[in-house]
């Protein structure tokens, strides 16, 4: 598997944030909404590039929010068994509980840590 | 504000209705042959003037609740704007410390790497200080295997001094008995002419060898004279040769020592100055490590940010759901507005400049608060080039 990850959250500052804690371990691509993602996907589809082999998704975005994207995703076949992980400072219960029925693989609530988050996409990411 | 006239207003006073709970209390029925027309007609005239008085009331009321939430729908566009101010600088904020933090510890790392290699290069390699160290540790043990050859070389002269002079004792020795033995073969010979003389003309061969083993004894006590004085001699240069060799052994010895004990010394502080290089670069990795662990919990805190932003749009959406509520209130209570907006929106303006003290805040309500400081700006101008942040000379 390789190692890109697309980040999609609508706050610069936090995706400047996640690319310097990433940036050492992984390739990452970047999306300001759902919106946004899937066109960046299928960019990537038709330049032939790397596949994405994770995704960090903020659950309160504009445009497309985290749970939208994460059904348009789940739909396509070619994305469907790719590891998703949420990245919120969403933390109720009821959240979760959403994400995890729409298929994410889990749920990091903000602010995270940067190593803990760095072994938890490693650790998806292997498996 | 106008509101649609249910009930005209009564001209008779001084009679009121009960009012209980804030409402007035149900209007109470005479039986008309109790009480005349006329007292019914006042009865019902004072309960309308009641009415009429709570009607106002309420009325006063509701007119000032709709100009606060009109107040209310004037300040929120100033207080989105304020919202979004926040948002937008301290992202940007943001955004400048997570690159300049970043930067930071790019960078030590960077200096960390380049100390650790120069202090690698320092202390290991060919040119290293522990290489030097090794280098003069092997010339100061050749340097102590000299000086134990020139120890060994010392012992082993005065040994062969001894030898010699021994050996000269022996030939000095020999020497005096050939002399003693000339001289009693010189006595022998002279006896020997003398019975030759006695012998007369038989012993007259006789006489001849005497005095040829005279001369012969006479000239091997010259001989054994001179050798004695040569061996004196001799033995006299020996020691001296020796004792000299011997001294300059010595010496060369010590001056070996010396410098043994110089090149130890210079190799000892080699080895302390590399053992320190080596902490140093040790302690310089443990900086940077310490850095990066840093650079986490800077990161850690960074993202407050973001979740303070979701807060602040979340507080925005609140207010917005209710303008949408309140509008919707208003439309269906049928009413006519005479509020004077623009007096609204100044007093409301007023209001918040009174708490304004940031830049952005007066941005949020369009006022520019240099618009009068053009001497202030002049000056800024001159020195802006020079001084950085917000500065107002006066």
């Amino acid at each position: 598997m390789g190692n890109l990850v697309m980040c999609v959250d609508d706050s610069k500052s936090m995706r400047l944030i996640i690319k310097k804690t990433l940036e050492k371990n992984f390739n990452l691509i970047e999306a300001e909404n759902g919106r946004d993602a899937l066109g960046k996907l299928n960019d990537l589809e038709s330049s032939g590039g790397l596949s994405v082999s994770l995704f960090l998704v903020d659950v309160n975005m504009p445009v497309m929010d985290g749970f939208e994207f994460v059904k348009e995703l789940r739909t396509d076949e070619k994305y469907n068994t790719v590891p998703i992980l949420m990245l919120t400072s969403e933390s109720s219960d009821r959240k979760k509980l959403t994400g995890k029925e729409l298929g994410v693989s889990g749920w990091v609530v903000k602010p995270f840590d940067p190593g803990s988050l760095i072994k938890v996409i490693k650790a998806l990411s292997v498996g | 504000m106008k509101f649609r006239k249910i009930f005209s207003s009564p001209s008779a006073a001084g009679k009121s209705s009960i009012i209980k709970d804030g409402r007035p209390s149900p209007v109470q029925v005479v039986p008309a042959e109790e009480i005349g027309d006329k007292d019914r007609v006042n009865t019902l005239e004072s309960k309308i003037e009641s009415l009429s008085r709570e009607l106002s009331e309420q009325r006063n009321l509701i007119s000032n609740l709709i100009y606060q939430v009109e107040f209310f729908k004037v300040s929120l566009p100033i207080i989105e704007k304020l919202g979004h101010s926040i948002t937008e600088t301290t992202e940007r904020v943001n955004i400048e410390l997570t690159e300049n933090i970043y930067k930071i510890t790019r960078e030590s790392e960077k200096a960390s790497k380049q100390i650790c290699n120069l202090l690698e290069s320092i202390t290991t390699g060919k040119s290293g200080l522990i290489a030097d160290s090794d280098k003069l540790a092997s010339i100061s043990q050749k340097v102590t295997e000299l000086s134990k050859n020139y120890e060994k070389e010392m012992v082993e002269t005065g040994r062969e001094t001894n030898r010699i002079e021994e050996t000269i004792s022996k030939i000095y020795n020999f020497t005096e008995n050939i002399t003693d033995i000339a001289e009693q073969t010189s006595v022998l010979a002279i006896n020997a002419s003398i019975e030759a003389a006695r012998a007369g003309i038989h012993g007259k061969g006789f006489k001849v060898i005497a005095r040829e083993v005279h001369s012969l004894s006479s000239e091997s006590k010259n001989i054994a004279v001179n050798i004695i004085e040569m061996v004196k001699e001799l033995k006299v240069n020996t020691h001296s040769y020796f004792s000299e060799h011997v001294e300059n052994l010595k010496d060369y010895a010590d001056m070996s020592n010396e410098l043994d004990n110089e090149l130890s010394d210079v190799s000892n502080l080699i080895n302390t100055q590399a053992r320190i290089v080596e902490m140093s670069g040790k302690e310089s990795k443990e900086l940077s490590d310490a850095v990066k662990k840093d650079i986490n919990s800077i990161a850690y805190s960074l993202q407050y940010q973001d979740i303070t932003r979701q807060q602040i749009e979340n507080i925005i959406k609140i207010l917005d759901g209710m303008m949408t509520n309140f509008n919707e209130v208003l439309k269906t209570a049928d009413y006519d507005t005479q509020i004077n907006y623009e007096e609204l929106e100044k007093k409301v303006k007023e209001l918040a400049e009174v708490r304004f003290t940031v830049r952005d805040e007066y941005k949020a309500i369009d006022k520019n608060i240099n618009e009068d400081s053009n001497i202030a700006d002049r000056k800024k101008q001159i020195v802006k080039e020079e001084l950085k942040g917000d500065i107002t000379l006066f």
